[in-house]
């Protein structure tokens, strides 16, 4: 038991840790970048000294950058977010709303790719149609997702179909059919993999059926899959900034890009923070989803 | 049970490192791709426009120096009858840019100005007939000139707010002083070279009623009043946003005829017709901008009929957009599209007029531009008036290169700044570097992201040529651009010949010779070339077949007062 809560003190500090040096850096990052939410206020105006000045103090961007710094991560514990400087609405507010827009996207495109590979996979582990998802597989690779969302749009276009832009469902589409390349691949070599292993000779040997047979090749190929699929659900979390672009859908992308743009330092940040506690929450949930699903790496332990 | 400690005991600093890394990679993945995607359309750079709403009817109007004048009677008698026919439409217009801040004062880019220039009105306004712009009383109902420095407005008296509340002198003061201390643009407006402050005293007289105090006689007057960036607000609001912009959409209260209700960052702007409108109220009863930075995305809502009207479309895609049933209004544009030469670093003329001479603008503006644009041949738009045209730098490669070797500028190297926020902007650079490959100058491009770009060019000036295209709302302001020292001269030209000028013209009284100091100024500005001078984009607009009535300003402005279905 002790040795637990001390791993859990560890984990806690680990995840402080990397939300400091995240904030830190991305703070910095945007900061040293030239132009700065003033730039971005008065445009190409430039001339306002004292314009500048007076709402330099108003933003508190006229401290050294180290103590804004400071005194953000100070507010951030006591559950201050700060203000968009440019929607005038709580950070923690603006960002709540996208994130949730986004993990939403994430979870459902990772559950309709995987489904996908899956049913492609089964078909070509019963030497069906191998060909049609081979081909199906090196389609999907080899455009991009953001080139996949344009094509879609023009052939809804061209079907006079009206696009539901701003809904979930284009670009949870596109990211489905961008992601199910990669991931066929992926499933696909951990099944030949354990098709090769000596059990599954055991467990035909055994006369189990096909279908029976393909479960348990899934199950040897999940541990390896998750993890993969994992890693893209962190990056669709953080933003898949062209398809939301693409099809308006209110996501973390557009909110990155947007406060990026406009230099709206504390939607930044908030950005920084939630995005940060979640890859490493989602890389915790890697590693503990390994050790349940992987025998052996318990036994490691 | 191990697994629940979290972070599993010796992995703790390779996770770290790895999220960490990986935050950073995502951050800059991020970037790169806004860079691709998070942009589109025309527009790019766009130094302030003013705009208003249009009236029907043809306004010569001429400067109204020592003269009186007294606007139309209001339009009482026919809004019985218009409440009769009253449409209530939903338009939808796809736009490329979000709104840069809630506030008319902090406005800069066409989408600021394209929906706040609905909420909010200026003392005076720009008219368009077509061909020429028109600067007309607004909210103004008379004025006349007590002596060389002061003026008497009289406001109209059925103006109200969006809250209800009556406009008055005191709410004018007000929002000009705001202007004034913190409009970027208002403050180009109106102080003068020295950056001292044009109206010294603002004076109520009653109500209605107020004199404007000036420091010296300045006859560009009610064109720069009649810009939005010196819009009117309720005086509270004026005084609770002293310091700041306005981040509240409760406090954006105009006296427009529409009002703003919602607003998602990034999604949408609504807007909703304002019942109790002084003028002519518009059949739009509700108008929501929804922002599309993607040119394809508003290219297909507009043709599968999810947008009503979308702006900011590319030459490129007008035949396509035709052959869906699209229609497409074409107007002349106010913005100027110019390769900025650095003063401070081609110092000779010779030179600067060599790159002009080195482009083909006929080619640029048939080929490029598919002749969706009007080759330059003035500094500002002929729609202004006391635009002249001028000897237009005809595209001749020899005389190019006969410049440049007298001048002794041969085998340099110059580098070309351009923002990526426009895709067309970056394809221009790669003309003109051809073109100046001709001549035996090597052009380097460079592209930087819009906030550094502006950074760059107007605050650092440090960059050989760069790519913008101001469009400003009078030929005045347009002039000032170029003044010595002004914060919109980026290629710090500074010509003492000019400056002079742009002084007398502000106090001219008579008009005869101030449209010969206009043509003098804009003769010396075009000689000495602080720019290549390129063409004037037209502003491209598609709405479905249904939309009536729409008319465009040279700004790329909508004007929905005259749309119906």
């Amino acid at each position: 038991m002790r040795r637990l809560w001390i791993n859990i003190v560890k984990g806690f500090l680990n995840l402080l840790l990397v939300f400091l040096i995240t904030t830190a850096v991305i703070y910095f990052l945007a900061r040293l970048f030239p132009g700065d939410t003033i730039t971005v206020l008065y445009g190409e105006v430039n001339s306002l000294q004292d314009g500048r000045r007076i709402l330099e103090a108003k933003l508190g961007l006229d401290i050294p950058l180290y103590i804004q710094l400071i005194s953000f991560w100070q507010k951030i514990l006591v559950g201050d977010w700060g203000i968009s400087i440019f929607a005038g609405k709580p950070v923690f507010d603006l960002v709540f709303q996208r994130y949730v827009n986004s993990l939403m996207l994430s979870f459902t495109a990772t559950l309709t790719t995987t489904a996908v590979c899956i049913l492609l996979a089964y078909l070509s582990f019963t030497r069906r149609c191998r060909r049609l998802t081979t081909l199906v597989a090196s389609i999907s690779t080899s455009i991009p997702a953001a080139l996949w969302g344009v094509m879609l749009m023009v052939a809804l276009v061209l079907a006079k179909v009206s696009i539901p832009f701003g809904s979930i469902i284009m670009p949870l589409i596109t990211l489905t059919i961008a992601g199910v390349g990669v991931f066929y691949t992926i499933l696909k070599s951990l099944i030949d993999e354990a098709l090769s292993e000596p059990f599954m000779a055991f467990y035909r040997a055994m006369g189990l059926t096909k279908s029976r047979l393909f479960l348990k090749a899934l199950r040897y190929a999940l541990p390896m899959y998750i993890t993969a699929v994992l890693y893209r659900m962190g990056l669709i979390i953080a933003g898949a900034v062209a398809t939301e672009t693409i099809f308006n859908y209110p996501g973390m992308g557009k909110l990155l890009i947007d406060a990026f743009a406009s230099r709206d330092y504390p939607v930044l940040l908030g950005w920084a923070v939630i995005i940060s506690l979640t890859l490493a929450a989602l890389n915790i949930t890697g590693d503990v989803m390994q050790d349940i699903l992987d025998p052996r790496v318990r036994e490691l332990m | 049970m191990f697994f629940f400690a979290l972070g599993c005991g010796e992995k703790v600093p390779r996770t770290g490192a790895y999220v960490a890394v990986g935050i950073v990679i995502a951050f800059l993945l991020g970037l790169g791709a806004g860079f691709l995607f998070g942009r589109g359309g025309v527009t790019t750079v766009t130094v302030p426009t003013t705009v208003t709403h249009t009236v029907e009817r043809t306004v010569t109007f001429t400067p109204p120096i020592l003269q009186q004048y007294t606007s139309p009677q209001p339009t009482a008698p026919t809004t019985a009858t218009q409440a009769q026919l009253l449409q209530n439409i939903t338009l939808k217009v796809a736009m490329s840019t979000d709104i840069r801040a809630l506030d008319i004062h902090f406005a800069m880019g066409v989408a600021d100005f394209e929906v706040l220039g609905k909420v909010y009105e200026a003392l005076f306004k720009i008219a368009w007939d077509g061909s020429k712009l028109a600067y007309v009383p607004g909210l103004v109902k008379s004025y006349s000139q007590l002596n060389e420095t002061a003026w008497l407005f009289i406001l109209r008296n059925n103006v109200v707010f969006h809250n209800g509340k009556k406009l008055t002198a005191e709410d004018v003061k007000y929002s000009l002083l705001r202007s004034i201390r913190l409009s970027g643009i208002g403050k180009q407006l109106l102080t003068d070279a020295a950056g001292n402050p044009i109206i010294t005293d603002i004076v109520i007289a009653n109500e209605t009623a107020f004199i404007l105090k000036l420091s010296a006689p300045f006859t560009p007057l009610f064109e720069n009043l009649a810009h939005l960036s010196t819009a009117i607000m309720p005086k509270e609001i004026a005084l609770k946003y002293w310091d700041g912009p306005i981040t509240s959409i409760e406090d954006v209260i105009g006296t427009g005829p529409f009002r703003l209700v919602s607003y998602e960052k990034g999604a949408k702007v609504v807007l909703q017709r304002f019942d109790g409108y002084w003028g002519n109220r518009p059949n739009v009863k509700t108008l929501e901008y929804l922002i599309m930075p993607d040119a394809s995305a508003r290219m297909s809502a507009v043709i599968s009929g999810v947008v009503d009207v979308a702006v900011g479309i590319s030459p490129d895609m007008v035949e396509a957009l035709r052959s869906q049933g699209i229609e497409v209004y074409r107007a002349p544009g106010v913005r100027l599209v110019l390769v900025a030469i650095n003063c401070k670093r081609v110092l000779d003329v010779r030179i600067r007029q060599a790159l002009n001479y080195a482009v083909n603008k006929e080619d640029v503006v048939k080929e490029f531009m598919r002749g969706y644009a009007e080759i330059a041949t003035s500094v500002a738009s002929p729609t202004f008036p006391n635009v002249v045209s001028l000897k237009p730098y005809t595209y001749n490669v020899t005389k190019a290169r006969q410049l440049l070797e007298e001048a002794g500028f041969v085998g340099k190297k110059l580098t070309l700044l351009t923002s990526t926020r426009s895709p067309k902007d970056i394809q221009l650079a790669q003309v003109i570097q051809q073109y100046l490959k001709n001549v035996g100058i090597e052009v380097e491009i460079v592209q930087m992201e819009h906030t550094a770009f502006l950074k760059r060019v107007f605050t650092d000036h440090d960059f050989d040529l760069a790519i913008y295209g101001p469009s400003p709302s009078s030929l005045y302001y347009a002039l000032t651009y170029w003044r010595t020292g002004a914060s919109l001269n980026g290629p710090e030209y500074s010509n003492p010949e000019y400056d002079k000028l742009l002084d007398e013209i502000a106090t001219e009284p008579s008009e005869v010779k101030r449209v010969e100091l206009y043509r003098k100024a804009q003769e010396i500005l075009w000689r000495d070339a602080p720019a290549i001078w390129l063409y004037f984009e037209d502003i491209l607009i598609a709405a479905r077949p249904g939309i009536k009535g729409l008319q465009v300003l040279p700004f790329q402005m909508l004007i929905v007062d005259n749309v119906y279905v």
